[in-house]
């Protein structure tokens, strides 16, 4: 585990899986023309 | 004790003077559009945080840290759910409301549910009036626990009976959402998430200042391992993954409560879905922040009496006493922005949905709004303090997740898959009333009955609608 608790660090990587979400969301939609 | 009342002033003037320039910003336009979406004029970033600010209520503050003092980690992953549940709920919402709703034009849910549904003209009445009727209903118990909480904490605050403080902060509510509309309700939302955020990361900034994760985790299962890494989701759920409920319940939440997805309808017309995403998903992380103080709280005081005193008590030794009587004014903001929502939903539905649905004149809209405002406050406050609270308990079972079973077959499926009004009809009422058999008989949880309810409606939708349209095409081709 990489904090000693299993659900701070599912908390970590529900975190990360929303920001990388978001950046594709921005990327995808930008390339889209922003719409 | 000054103190906090010149802030609470000082705050209330600026709400009120943000009523006021909304109304000025929507007085040229006609009907209803003004109080009911605002004149369209939410913008991307008042509407991503007044969404923020809607959704993540007094519980955020003050229950979620008192769970997460009681019941551990468990609790912070639970309350963190709401943040992508929330992201990708408005980023889809945005996209597909944004597209039908050019087509429609609806002032309100239920009018919008009615109008997307293609069919019988006195069953798509019968959706409008049920849904509106449902909303009153359900949204009015609701509005009692969350004016029952803000008396609570206004009270306590500004050392005044709760009768006399609920009362002043709903008159606040009632000025300015009567006078400026949903832009009102969205615009102080946003000021208000703007101190929710602000007083997040002074938690966070607090905690971490003192200890790092790692250590928190440590000290914390020293104290008692299941803290920190339960074999089960207790509270919500036996499975050790059951938490993960939460995910689906915060998604529907967002994509069909009417005081959620009203904002959809009011957003002007060019907005960018994906920009509002980028908004939301920094700001609802920050809010995650929040419970963290009760774990903090366990690893300082771990044999508090009650809970729900792990927030109080940790403004009161851990944050300097003036940044503390901010951090409470904000948290008295967390509860008002939803009770503002909620109230404007009710007004919506009261105003406009039962007597369109009626088939009723719409005619001096700006006085039945503003009467439907303070009657749906005034009904708050009476309830929360008159009422027998054996009739009540009945209904709050049913709670919100009433609303969501009711509603989640004709919007959140007909995104996908677009069926007909009989559909609709058939689905609001098998999702009602399968919610209501699952709290009050079956004894399902929050967070289970109204998953299970959804699925039942979104079923009953799919089916009504294969049928519908065999029925409809068969009809059609006879000559």
């Amino acid at each position: 585990m990489f904090t000693g608790s299993w659900v701070i660090d599912h908390c970590i990587g529900v975190s990360v899986l929303l920001l990388i979400f978001t950046a594709l969301v921005y990327v995808k939609g930008e390339a889209g023309g922003g719409k | 004790m000054i103190y906090n009342w010149i802030i609470l002033i000082c705050a209330i003037m600026v709400l009120i003077y943000v009523g006021y320039l909304s109304k000025k910003h929507t007085s040229h336009l006609e009907g209803n559009s003004s109080f009911l979406v605002g004149g369209n004029k939410v913008g991307v970033f008042v509407g991503a945080l007044s969404i923020l600010a809607t959704g993540y209520s007094g519980w955020g503050f003050i229950g979620s840290p008192g769970m997460a003092y009681r019941y551990g980690g468990i609790e912070v992953l639970g309350n963190l759910f709401f943040a992508p549940a929330m992201v990708l709920g408005a980023f889809l919402a945005a996209t597909v409301l944004k597209k039908k709703n050019a087509e429609y034009a609806s002032y309100t849910v239920p009018e919008f549910v009615a109008a997307i549904h293609p069919g019988n003209e006195a069953a798509k009445k019968s959706i409008q009036f049920i849904a509106a009727a449902v909303t009153i209903v359900l949204l009015l118990v609701y509005l009692m626990g969350q004016v029952r909480a803000v008396s609570l904490v206004a009270s306590a605050w500004l050392k005044v009976p709760p009768l006399a403080a609920s009362i002043i902060l709903m008159a606040v509510l009632v000025i300015f959402t009567a006078q400026g509309g949903l832009l009102a309700v969205a615009r102080t939302d946003m000021l208000m998430c703007v101190g929710m955020l602000l007083s997040s990361l002074v938690i966070g900034w607090i905690i971490f200042s003192d200890v790092s994760l790692k250590e928190m985790v440590a000290n914390l299962s020293a104290q008692n391992e299941v803290l920190m890494n339960p074999p089960t989701s207790e509270p919500y759920g036996g499975g050790k993954y059951s938490v993960y409920l939460i995910f689906a319940y915060a998604f529907l939440f967002t994509t069909t409560l009417p005081y959620m997805n009203a904002r959809f309808l009011s957003f002007e017309k060019e907005i960018k879905p994906h920009i509002l995403a980028v908004i939301m998903a920094p700001a609802a992380l920050i809010l995650s922040i929040v419970p963290l103080a009760g774990l903090y709280m366990r690893m300082k005081s771990p044999s508090l009496q009650n809970s729900d005193s792990a927030m109080p008590l940790f403004l009161e030794y851990y944050v300097p006493a003036g940044i503390a009587g901010l951090i409470n004014l904000f948290i008295l903001f967390a509860m008002l922005s939803t009770i503002s929502s909620v109230l404007h939903a009710i007004a919506s539905s009261a105003a406009y949905d039962l007597r369109k649905s009626c088939g009723a004149k719409l005619t001096h809209n700006k006085l039945i709004n503003t009467l439907a405002v303070l009657a749906a406050a005034a009904g708050g406050v009476i309830m929360t303090f008159y009422a027998p609270p054996m009739m009540l308990n009945q209904i709050a079972i049913i709670g919100t997740g009433g609303l969501i079973s009711l509603l989640a077959g004709p919007i959140f499926v007909h995104f996908f898959l677009p069926c007909g009004v009989w559909a609709a009809l058939l689905s609001m009422i098998a999702g009602l009333g399968s919610n209501i058999l699952f709290t009050a008989v079956l004894k399902f949880g929050w967070v289970e009955a109204p998953i299970a309810a959804s699925l039942a409606g979104s079923a009953v939708y799919l089916l009504a609608g294969f049928w519908e349209s065999k029925f409809i095409s068969a009809k059609a081709k006879t000559p």
